[in-house]
């Protein structure tokens, strides 16, 4: 079974091996410009006293670069779902060689475990080299205080692509045995796979554990430091209700845009009757803890689908 | 153990797909070392029967025996049978040799010398991706193939409706060469729904219409028990025969009838021994002749 899985799926094992060393074509030159410049920067910052603001000055104009670059690993997952998982048993079913492989002597049920320890294990491996590479690309933006707790850079670095890729590649399966269709089960994992994707970091993450708050005034407001994740950044009234200093506030009326020493008065009658700045994030110091709980849901997720896809491979008539 | 005296025997068998049944009430039996020929018109259950044989698909009714065991998919069911789909299923990017090689590593016995000396015996080029070879050759890696395991039940699902009246013969022929070589150890089904490709290979008949078992038998004794009756019209019945496809012209009864005794005689009618095509032929049809009553008695 494993020389079967290997001289039928190699192709696509090579292509992957090219599409990494591509990556690593891009990530490993810029990643060591990016921490050379770094360096440079640190020696230099003492003489005009910008140390601590290194990450609002450097690298100014790479914002492509760093964008593409928190976008790659995030894609990585998605390629392999759709061009290893979905393939694996749609395509089979689609040929009929389905029926070759089940009426030699091997039961379907170790057919069908062998192909999926092996895609499996392949994703892990992939996943585990995109990660690393980003994860070291990572560390100069990380240096800098640019936070890797937010969506993308979190999904990018670390665990997520790992677990990512093994569920991407699980679900893409799923679907290619449940429609025995290549195409059809395409588009349904690409819109399956974004929807989770995004549901994940928007919906889900943020309620692992309860927001942290801070309060700040609203004189000299400023946000959480570190690598915090910040969910809401409003200015609160005395009973905690957000407003909008856009508009005129009952007690001081409103701010006037054009007249400095106005606003300035009504900023400080607005301290005066409890208005605050809020932040509501997660701290720096839970990111491992996130990283952790999300691949726990990925794994258990993964065998989920692993179960389901077992049931309709092996319940259903060829 | 008690030696098995039929390679299939099946009871009732039936396959239901949805509120459809692609195959009702079947039951035959195939004795070990024959060749059978399993013919019906499309649609009749013939590729359902099959694949409840191999155990790729589960009946929804009834049960049957392969070789002993119930249909499943483990191992040591399927090391015994060799079963070839319909379409022909091979990996187009692997070669002939590649899959000899794949049965090597996927089956406990497998006699890949004899699969390359049979392709090299057909000239069949054994590196080439079988996605470039011809239909009539993908059938015969398909059946060097199935006959490389060394299997004691081999299953054909049309393995000839795709190929030219050429590559039948010599596909049929070295069909043929392999049960001969097999000395009585290898049973074979094959269907289809063109009866004279098989009548030159097959020993037994199994007939499928209507998604029913309408005849199950040895050849020979076929002949011996069917009897093509013409002569002036007549309707009653008779104990002597029953009436497998009757038609009537004002003036002229012609009647395809199986035997209930051994010999007939009526000077009412002029007797023929009918050919093995003309009597499947009058088994399709009665499939047919049913249904027409059916609607007609449905429509009163």
């Amino acid at each position: 079974m494993n020389w079967l899985v290997w001289r039928l799926h190699r192709k696509q094992f090579a292509f992957a091996v090219i599409a990494l060393a591509l990556l690593a074509a891009v990530i490993i030159p810029t990643g060591i410009h990016i921490n050379n410049t770094y360096h440079h920067a640190l020696t230099t910052c003492g003489l005009t006293d910008t140390c601590a603001n290194l990450g609002n000055i450097l690298f100014q104009g790479d914002g492509a670069l760093f964008d593409g670059m928190a976008l790659l690993p995030v894609a990585v997952p998605f390629l392999l779902g759709l061009f290893w998982g979905v393939p694996l048993i749609a395509k089979e079913y689609e040929e009929g060689t389905n029926k070759l492989a089940w009426t030699q002597s091997v039961s379907r049920r170790r057919w069908l475990t062998v192909n999926i320890i092996w895609m499996l294990t392949a994703a892990a491996i992939f996943g585990a080299a995109t990660s690393a590479l980003c994860t070291w690309w990572g560390r100069t933006p990380n240096a800098l205080h640019l936070s890797r707790f937010t969506p993308v850079v979190f999904d990018g670095e670390n665990l997520m692509p790992i677990v990512y890729s093994v569920f991407a590649v699980a679900l893409g399966a799923l679907f290619g045995a449940w429609f025995k269709k290549v195409m059809l089960a395409l588009a349904v994992t690409l819109g399956v796979l974004a929807f989770i994707q995004i549901g994940m970091s928007m919906g889900v993450r943020p309620h692992y554990q309860p927001l942290a708050i801070q309060r700040t005034s609203i004189e000299n407001s400023r946000d959480p430091s570190g690598q915090v994740w910040i969910l809401h950044d409003d200015t609160v009234n005395a009973h905690d209700q957000p407003v909008n200093l856009a508009e005129p506030t009952p007690e001081c009326g409103a701010a006037d845009r054009n007249s400095e020493s106005k606003t300035n008065s009504v900023v400080a009658c607005l301290t005066a009757h409890g208005y605050q700045w809020k932040t509501q994030y997660q701290p720096e110091n839970r990111y491992w803890k996130f990283q952790m709980i999300e691949a726990g849901i990925y794994v258990v997720a993964t065998a989920a689908v692993v179960g389901a896809m077992s049931l309709l491979v092996l319940k259903r008539d060829a | 153990m008690s030696t098995v005296h039929n390679a299939v025997q099946t009871d009732q068998l039936g396959k239901r797909y949805g509120s459809f049944w692609a195959l009702r009430d079947c039951s035959i039996n195939v004795p070990e070392g024959s060749i059978s020929a399993l013919v019906g018109p499309n649609g009749a259950g013939k590729t359902t029967l099959l694949k409840l044989l191999v155990g790729l698909n589960v009946p929804s009714a009834g049960s049957g025996t392969v070789l002993g065991r119930t249909p499943e998919q483990k191992a040591e069911f399927l090391a015994d049978i060799g079963y070839l789909a319909q379409e022909v299923p091979l990996y187009r990017q692997f070669s002939a040799a590649a899959h000899i090689a794949m049965g090597a590593r996927l089956n406990g016995r497998w006699d890949a010398a004899y699969a390359t000396q049979r392709l090299n015996d057909l000239h069949i080029p054994l590196e080439r991706p079988v996605a470039k070879l011809s239909g009539g050759q993908r059938a015969q890696v398909a059946l060097a193939l199935a006959l490389a395991k060394r299997p004691r039940l081999l299953l054909l699902d049309e393995p000839v409706a795709a190929l030219d009246p050429l590559a039948r013969v010599e596909f049929l022929s070295s069909l043929a060469q392999a049960v001969a070589e097999a000395e009585g150890s290898l049973t074979v089904v094959m269907s289809s729904h063109l009866l004279a490709d098989l009548e030159r290979v097959a020993d037994h008949v199994i007939i499928l219409a209507e998604s029913k078992t309408q005849l199950c038998d040895g050849i020979d004794h076929v002949l011996q028990t069917h009897r093509l009756l013409v002569g002036a019209r007549r309707e009653e019945k008779s104990d002597a025969y029953t009436v497998v496809q009757a038609t009537h012209t004002e003036r002229q009864s012609t009647l395809m009838v199986r035997l209930n005794q051994p010999h007939f005689k009526d000077p009412h009618w002029q007797v023929h021994e009918p050919n093995i095509e003309e009597i499947v032929l009058a088994y399709m049809g009665q499939g047919q002749l049913e249904r027409e009553m059916l609607v007609k008695g449905g429509a009163r």
